[in-house]
């Protein structure tokens, strides 16, 4: 799915009503099926970012497209069938429902997009587990599993409707390396698999070559962008490209 | 919906202690509300059916005539007081009367009732095409002074049989030994059960109820007698009289009669049960209140248990929002919360109540000889479901609303 912000900024009004800008964007574009990682120090802007995109967080300003549509022309209940559709989310920390079992958790986004077949649901969300490795924990609670487990089964619940967007926060934070590489690639196999669009906020500098873009936030506006070009005889160059001004 | 109904339900057994002691305040709100409607109802009819069999008209001693009846017809408190015996002499001589059936108290065996009577009482049942009320199960009638039938409740009580002897005492219940008098009666037979008060009672001619009282030289309360001698005399005395008249005529001019008499009174049993049921119907109205407040109490402790849970609920909330979930879900989740946990306090209560209503009953029942059946009132079908079903709504509905209206981004993602 092809990503498109223009003009978009969102602006925070806090308790004393004092304003911050939070998001900035005059114009950014993610092709469709890139991999796209985003970068930059917490308060940047990462989260709020994916939050638009996922359609959750009305910007004050500008416009959304995921593919054709304008998201933020849509109804909200029609933005949060698109997001149970066609988007998967990896929360920051993994969020799973604790009162729910790791399949019933993984079956969330089939049930909200309308999927009735309760069979169907049932096991679709299970060979998404056995995509992770994890259909030997499908009964097991969140509060039963260690947190690589529990990110697995969050990344299992992001793709279990085959999206074509999936957006993940900071989703090796809470893993050491060795977990965190192995939860990535099982991510961007998947991604790549089903020609889903990646992207992925995220702290971690050692995450930069694994992705085709890289777009670094500060203080809510883009100050760098930089695109992995494959040439003609297959070899990759990372090219980056100018600054964009806020406003 | 079976699925948001399938989250509610995780969510609550999720808190089990909280859950827990919410459906027991529902239950106790709704308990209450189920044993006092079976327990008036099983009452009434217990009142009706005990009275049923006794015609139209009781006649006794002037005071109160609910008393009179009370006493009379369910045993219930002291008699109001005795009659001469030529007023039942003159009504059953009378025309206008098709039975006229005497009734002496003033003894007891063992808390049980002596009744001196006329074999006439073994032919009352509710209608002259219904089978009389009191049939034997074994024996005969008496035929003889001393000689006893017992109501089936009596015999299992005193567990006499028949041929067995026993001596009456003194008094409507049970006393002192002292008090006993030394005239024993033998059981010539025993009743079937007639769902009455007089299931607890001991029959016997009246004569020997009035000869009994000549031997203690008894003049107040009870018959008197001039022994050996079958004839009645004018200072002879009986407790009260059944009277069925030939119709609905003269049964008013008899009740008329006795009204402007000064020996006696009559009284109908409906009017006078009618308002001991007024009577109930204001205890019932009071205990509604109570009702009405226990079910106040039930709610706010539901929605207190419900907003407790706000701040864990909503981040499970917002997270289903996050995956998709729209408003609506998330509002009918919280909701279903609360009604699911009204319906099982009503589920709890219904069935506590109907206990509680069956031990009450059984209870009353062994005190007083009314018999107390508990039965299936569908009538309450929809204050039973419904209260709770309202309960539940309200108590969830600004809960429901707060999730429905949450900011998703705060919740997922607190600053």
């Amino acid at each position: 799915m092809k990503i498109r912000v223009e003009g978009v900024r969102h602006i925070y009004r806090g308790r004393g009503l004092e304003e911050r800008t939070v998001l900035d964007i005059d114009h950014w574009q993610v092709l469709a099926g890139a991999q796209v990682l985003l970068r930059g120090i917490s308060g940047s802007g990462k989260t709020t970012l994916l939050n638009v995109l996922a359609g959750l967080l009305p910007p004050t300003a500008g416009q959304v497209w995921l593919g054709e549509q304008m998201i933020y022309h849509l109804t909200e209940a029609q933005r949060d069938r698109l997001r149970a559709q066609r988007i998967g989310y990896v929360f920051q920390i993994h969020l799973l429902v604790p009162t729910l079992s790791a399949l019933e958790n993984v079956e969330m986004p089939l049930v909200f997009g309308g999927q009735r077949s309760a069979a169907q649901r049932r096991r679709q969300a299970l060979e998404l587990l056995e995509n992770v490795g994890l259909a030997q924990f499908a009964r097991h609670r969140p509060v039963q599993m260690s947190t690589g487990q529990r990110l697995r089964v969050a990344v299992a619940r992001a793709l279990v409707n085959r999206p074509a967007l999936v957006l993940a926060d900071e989703p090796t934070a809470a893993l050491d390396s060795a977990a965190g590489r192995a939860v990535m690639d099982l991510m961007q196999q998947i991604c790549r698999e089903q020609g889903a669009t990646l992207v992925v906020a995220s702290h971690d500098p050692a995450l930069n070559a694994r992705f085709d873009q890289v777009v670094a936030l500060q203080d809510g506006q883009i100050i760098a962008e930089s695109r992995v070009v494959t040439t003609t005889a297959g070899a990759s160059t990372s090219v980056s490209e100018p600054v964009l001004e806020a406003g | 919906m079976f699925y948001d109904l399938t989250i509610a339900w995780r969510n609550i057994v999720a808190r089990p202690v909280q859950t827990l002691i919410t459906i027991l305040v529902v239950g106790l709100a709704i308990a209450l509300s189920v044993t006092v409607a079976h327990l008036n109802d099983g009452l009434r009819r217990g009142i009706i059916r005990a009275s049923d069999p006794f015609g139209v008209l009781v006649v006794g001693a002037k005071g109160s005539a609910q008393q009179l009846v009370l006493s009379t017809l369910l045993l219930q408190g002291n008699p109001v007081g005795n009659i001469p015996y030529h007023i039942y002499a003159e009504l059953a001589a009378d025309p206008r009367v098709a039975l006229a059936v005497p009734l002496a108290m003033g003894d007891n065996v063992g808390n049980a009732r002596i009744i001196g009577t006329t074999p006439e009482f073994f032919t009352l049942g509710p209608s002259l095409q219904e089978p009389p009320a009191f049939q034997l199960a074994q024996g005969e009638l008496f035929s003889e002074n001393f000689q006893a039938v017992l109501g089936s409740k009596a015999a299992a009580n005193l567990g006499l049989m028949i041929g067995k002897r026993f001596v009456p005492a003194h008094g409507v219940s049970k006393g002192l030994a002292s008090d006993e008098h030394d005239l024993p009666h033998t059981v010539v037979g025993i009743l079937r059960p007639s769902s009455t008060a007089f299931d607890n009672a001991v029959f016997t001619t009246l004569d020997s109820v009035i000869e009994i009282h000549a031997e203690a030289g008894s003049t107040a309360e009870a018959v008197q007698h001039s022994e050996a001698d079958t004839a009645h005399t004018a200072d002879e005395q009986v407790t009260a009289i059944l009277v069925r008249p030939v119709g609905f005529i003269e049964q008013n001019e008899l009740w008329q009669e006795f009204y402007t008499g000064t020996e006696a009174q009559a009284a109908f049993p409906g009017r006078e049960l009618g308002s001991l049921f007024d009577l109930l119907n204001q205890g019932q109205e009071l205990l509604r209140i109570v009702g009405y407040l226990a079910a106040v109490m039930a709610a706010l402790t539901l929605f207190l248990a419900v907003y407790s849970a706000t701040s864990a609920r909503e981040r499970l909330l917002a997270i289903m929002r996050g995956l998709g979930a729209n408003r609506n879900t998330v509002f009918r989740i919280v909701l279903f919360e609360t009604v699911l946990i009204a319906l099982l306090g009503a589920l709890v209560g219904r069935l506590a109540g109907y206990g509680v209503a069956l031990a009450i009953a059984a209870q009353f029942t062994a005190q007083s000889a009314i018999p107390i059946t508990i039965r299936y009132l569908p009538q309450l079908e929809g204050l039973l479901w419904g209260l709770p079903l309202i309960l539940g709504v309200v108590a969830g509905l600004l809960p429901a609303m707060q999730a429905y209206r949450a900011n998703v981004v705060e919740k997922l993602f607190p600053t």
